[in-house]
């Protein structure tokens, strides 16, 4: 079984562990599958280590070990065993960290992370519109309802069914005058009737 | 949680083990960028022998300065920067190799530079203009199309590792020695429409690689 690199060993230690590793390599560039096994359990605790001083998340961190063993097998080719291996793993090594951090970044700026009122609050608009919308209709329905006959005549006809203020005086036999009156006493008796509603509803919250 | 990791990383070492094959090891970068260069060589020499000789004057015009410095400079920065791909495409060997080719490139831009602006002085705007291009053109790809070919596949490798830098000083080496067949073949100095071509041919791959072409991205990975 071969040696892990130490985490905080004395240096003679780690360079003892980092020349087994590169005649582990060498070996597995002969097709040595036990040594090649070996070489990447060696490996592993090591590159964990590197991995897990930039990316925070483990299952980031293991992907990322595998991604440094996927590209170590497909360029092994390129080490030169008369050379240390240290250098050759840390540059694989910190292509594929750097290549997840960017990953990593882009999903960040595409994912909004859910604010602490979600259950209330949804950042698309239309969600909160169609909600609102129809709970002042409703509330808007219920007002009218409490206004007076001519009031309420008067609101249905220019506001509600969009008439104008000539045809609504025709309707109902009335002058424009009196009818924009009744239209203005409505809306005002409305914004009282409305408001009254809103702080009955904070006050019950 | 940390047992099924350790379960998912022994899983892949043991399917790594059973895909391992024996392979040749690259021989030294040195050594293979002496092949490309020497490839390079045969390919202008090819290319010469095609256009049915070097262009008359070649003899009178060694002597001047300007145009021996701009042929030094082309070959120097063409065995430069092919030094430095073949060095920065293997993991472990330092990333300031890229800056070997600065004093070459600053001797092609000054002698190019030169030659630009002789020609302004001796003919006004009109010296710079590209003439012939359609056949210099022709030449141009003739000879870069199968070095950079050649290249890369020869440092394929480096996607895993430093592609841009590779892609980038790869295309320097080849438009170097096709400047230098060039400047033997034709009367024109075309190291303007050299490095244009050349390094919109960068521009583009880099491009094409940003957009996740997987021309220089390595396949196998994960997601």
């Amino acid at each position: 079984m071969a040696a892990n690199v130490p985490e905080q060993n004395a240096s003679d230690d780690v360079s003892a562990a980092w020349v087994e590793l590169a005649t582990l390599l060498a070996l597995a560039q002969n097709g040595d599958r036990a040594a090649y096994a070996a070489l990447l359990q060696g490996l592993l605790p090591y590159l964990r280590r590197l991995a897990a001083r930039r990316l925070s998340r483990p299952q980031d961190v293991e992907d990322t070990v595998q991604d440094i063993f996927l590209s170590i097998h497909a360029i092994r080719h390129t080490y030169d065993p008369s050379r240390p291996l240290q250098p050759w793993v840390n540059v694989i090594a910190e292509r594929r960290i750097a290549d997840r951090l960017r990953r990593l970044y882009r999903l960040r700026a595409r994912e909004a992370p859910l604010p602490e009122d979600a259950g209330e609050t949804f950042a698309a608009d239309d969600a909160n519109m169609t909600t609102e919308v129809t709970l002042d209709m409703r509330a808007v329905h219920r007002a009218i309802e409490q206004l007076p006959p001519g009031q309420r005549q008067a609101i249905a006809l220019v506001k509600v069914q969009g008439l104008s203020l000539r045809e609504a005086a025709a309707r109902t036999g009335q002058s424009e005058g009196a009818v924009k009156l009744s239209v203005h006493r409505a809306v005002k008796a409305l914004r009282n009737l409305l408001g009254k509603e809103e702080t009955e509803a904070d006050g019950r919250e | 949680m940390a047992g099924q990791m350790n379960d998912q990383a022994d899983r892949l070492i043991a399917d790594l083990a059973a895909d391992l094959r024996p392979i040749h090891r690259l021989a030294p970068p040195m050594w293979r960028a002496g092949i490309w260069i020497v490839l390079a060589a045969a390919v202008n020499t090819a290319a010469v022998i095609m256009h049915g000789g070097v262009r008359s004057d070649l003899m009178p015009l060694l002597q001047t300065m300007s145009y021996s410095s701009l042929l030094a400079a082309t070959i120097l920065t063409g065995i430069l920067s092919a030094l430095a791909v073949f060095m920065i495409s293997i993991p472990g060997r330092s990333r300031y190799w890229a800056a070997l080719p600065l004093p070459g490139v600053v001797l092609w831009f000054a002698a190019a530079g030169y030659g630009c602006f002789n020609d302004w002085v001796r003919m006004g705007p009109t010296g710079l203009q590209m003439g012939h291009s359609v056949d210099c053109f022709s030449w141009i790809v003739a000879i870069s199309l199968p070095l950079s070919l050649v290249l890369y596949f020869m440092v394929r490798h480096a996607a895993w590792i430093r592609p841009g830098p590779t892609l980038i000083l790869g295309m320097l080496s080849t438009a170097a020695f096709a400047a230098t067949g060039l400047s033997l073949l034709h009367d024109l100095d075309t190291s303007l429409m050299i490095m244009v071509w050349h390094g919109g041919a960068i521009i583009v791959l880099l491009g094409l690689s940003l957009l996740g072409v997987p021309l220089f991205k390595p396949r196998n990975l994960s997601n």
